[in-house]
């Protein structure tokens, strides 16, 4: 998952990305409503979080641009002030869901993850297809109850893949999310990453959770079992 | 007189007004009666005289003295009785020597010494009826040496001028008092035209105070224009004043709390992190919350608009249904169309936020909110209530929740502050009441008059 981090007070936006970072999203950060309205607008953004209280352009008017150009991710709005005025206001521009400063860290984590499951149609916590259920808030997958272990980047790759149930994901795309924007990015990285994550949840090669259309990319084939 | 000073401007100009039109109307008249009561009696006194001089014109006498005089004479009022004109010649011994037919009754007394060819004029009363007389003293040369002194008198009754004045001061009552009710009903429209701006000020301004207009209009006379634009400049610095207060102390808070945060996670993210220290950063941020509450409500003022409820109950709930979106919650919304909130509008999303928020979180499917208006003793209240399938609050923790969190001393942070904050605005700064008490839906209702 991508995140953009718009936050003027460098120690706060660098312990925010710092911790996304650790929880596995890769994190834009953006110091002024400028670069943050720029990145939101060009970037593959899966999901924004927006500090109101910017120097140089309004929080809200930032947000309502964003909109105006027809970007959808969610957007989570922290605000000093409190004020419900201002939480209203920022819930009808757009945001989906705001925090008051101060925040706690485990809030703020659990709030953007339940906001890119919902943006992708998922109502619960747990994206269960199949035998293979996925829990984002423990970051723990199960193959028939029995525990997977993933790396933390198979992880986000089965994520994004189970977000976007019976999408195509191109190669491209799945970079784009999952990588930062200066990482060096190898396809063949991709494509052996693909394979062992693929062992990992079809040892026996009957299920094919994941499959490859050639030349077009990854799509994750398995219903979403309705809770 | 203390009365005087509570009297309406339009009372003022009226009772004013009557007074001087009032006042005019009566020097007026008298004045005017003066005037034709002495041209009055100057036409008498004309009138006599000339009658004088005919008498004298038609007298013979003789050399005995005796006077004569024609049968018929050319005033016929003389001939006849109680006409109230008379005549008469007498010598100057008082021995009557002719009297008119109308003067059979009496002739008035003269005065004596009176000077020959001098008229003099007197006013008698003679059985209870004024006269007036003027009698003329010649010498008469009756021929050879002879001459006799004769008096000739003419009078008339002064019921004549009288009845003149009379008649004259009726038709002049009825001119001045018919010009009187015409000034004064002129005197109505005008004052009506006049104090006419004055009411507009006054409803406009009440129209301020319902929300129904932001200033006063431009379009009055220059004496109330500059009293209007005055109470505009209040209206307009009351409010950016308020809204400076409250820019700088938002802008305090934010720049506080980013710091605040930033301190929190560096030492969340601190293997055995300092927990005492954490207590004490909550600690701050409670505080800075509930001072910053305190001084950001707007509270009543005379001058504050009143706000629609139903259109702020549908923002605040469309934007938590957006936040609360995966709880599917089911919202009843029943307020009554005529459900005004007297006060800020801000501080009205702060209350609803604050309780719908808890209702959100505690509610398991359902939040019912309604608002009825209701007349007191001529006062408008609003009973706003909202309720929802939660837990509830058990009867014993009914008093703390208002209280957890608010005093600058306490050492509980976090939960229950919108409670406690709502109870701030409510009872403190909006003098009104707020209660807990069991929903039917099975959860909390809490219930708010403002």
């Amino acid at each position: 998952m991508r995140i953009l981090v718009i936050e003027d007070e460098t120690t706060l936006r660098e312990q925010l990305a710092a911790a996304l970072r650790n929880a596995g999203f890769a994190v834009d950060e953006a110091a002024n409503g400028t670069d943050g309205l720029f990145m939101a607008t060009e970037y593959p953004i899966d999901i924004a979080i927006l500090d109101l209280g910017l120097p140089d352009m309004d929080g809200l008017e930032l947000l309502r641009q964003v909109r105006a150009a027809g970007r959808a991710f969610p957007v989570l709005i922290l605000t000093a002030r409190g004020r419900w005025e201002e939480k209203v206001a920022g819930l009808e521009t757009g945001a989906d869901d705001y925090l008051v400063k101060p925040f706690h860290m485990e809030e703020v984590l659990a709030r953007c993850r339940a906001l890119v499951r919902r943006s992708s149609g998922w109502a619960d916590a747990t994206l269960s297809a199949g035998p293979i259920k996925l829990d984002t808030s423990a970051q723990q997958v199960h193959l028939n109850s029995e525990p997977v272990e993933l790396t933390a980047f198979e992880y986000r790759v089965l994520e994004y893949l189970m977000l976007h149930t019976g999408e195509v994901i191109s190669k491209t795309e799945l970079a784009d999310h999952l990588y930062e924007e200066e990482t060096d990015r190898d396809s063949n990285v991709l494509e052996v990453l693909m394979g062992r994550l693929r062992r990992k949840l079809d040892p026996d090669r009957s299920l094919n959770p994941i499959e490859t259309l050639r030349g077009r990319g990854y799509r994750f084939t398995l219903q979403r079992n309705q809770s | 007189m203390p009365g005087l000073a509570t009297w309406s401007l339009k009372r003022r100009i009226f009772v004013t007004g009557l007074l001087v039109v009032g006042g005019f109307l009566l020097l007026a008249g008298i004045a005017l009666e003066q005037a034709f009561r002495s041209s009055a009696e100057q036409a008498r006194h004309d009138r006599l005289q000339s009658r004088l001089y005919v008498l004298m014109g038609m007298t013979e006498v003789e050399q005995n003295g005796a006077v004569a005089l024609p049968e018929t004479l050319p005033d016929p009022e003389l001939a006849l009785p109680q006409s109230g004109s008379y005549a008469n010649i007498s010598g100057v011994d008082s021995t009557l020597l002719w009297q008119s037919l109308s003067s059979a009754d009496s002739m008035p007394e003269y005065p004596a010494d009176l000077a020959p060819g001098t008229i003099t004029q007197f006013t008698t009363t003679n059985l209870g009826i004024e006269s007036t007389t003027l009698s003329l003293s010649v010498i008469w040369e009756l021929g050879g040496q002879q001459e006799a002194g004769l008096i000739f008198q003419a009078g008339e009754s002064n019921s004549r001028v009288n009845g003149e004045v009379r008649t004259f001061r009726n038709t002049l009552q009825k001119w001045l008092g018919g010009a009187g009710i015409i000034l004064l009903i002129l005197q109505l429209l005008v004052l009506n035209w006049v104090i006419r701006p004055l009411r507009k000020v006054s409803k406009e301004l009440h129209e301020v105070e319902a929300g129904e207009r932001e200033e006063l209009s431009a379009d009055y006379p220059p004496e109330i224009l500059q009293l209007s634009s005055h109470l505009n400049n209040l209206l307009k610095t009351n409010g950016s004043r308020l809204q400076r207060y409250r820019n700088s102390l938002s802008d305090l808070a934010h720049s506080l709390k980013t710091p605040l945060a930033s301190a929190r996670l560096s030492i969340e993210s601190k293997k055995n992190n300092d927990s005492d220290v954490l207590e004490q950063l909550d600690h701050i941020n409670t505080t800075i919350n509930y001072q910053l509450q305190r001084a950001s409500t707007s509270g009543p003022s005379s001058l504050t608009t009143s706000v629609e409820i139903e259109p702020a109950v549908k923002r605040v709930t469309k934007s938590l249904l957006k936040v609360f979106h995966d709880k599917g919650l089911q919202i009843d919304i029943d307020i009554a169309p005529d459900c005004q909130f007297k006060g800020d509008a801000g501080d009205l999303i702060e209350i609803l936020g604050n309780l719908c928020e808890n209702a959100c979180k505690w509610a398991h499917t359902t939040i019912r909110i309604s608002a009825r208006q209701i007349e007191t003793a001529g006062t408008a209240s609003v009973h706003l209530k909202i309720e929802d399938d939660g837990p509830g609050i058990p009867v014993t923790a009914r008093k703390e929740v208002f209280t957890r969190g608010m005093r600058a001393d306490s050492r509980q942070p976090g939960q229950g502050i919108g409670l406690a904050t709502v109870h701030e605005m409510v009872v403190e700064v909006y003098d009104g009441a707020i209660e807990i008490t069991d929903s039917d839906l099975g959860g909390a209702a809490i219930s708010i008059h403002i």
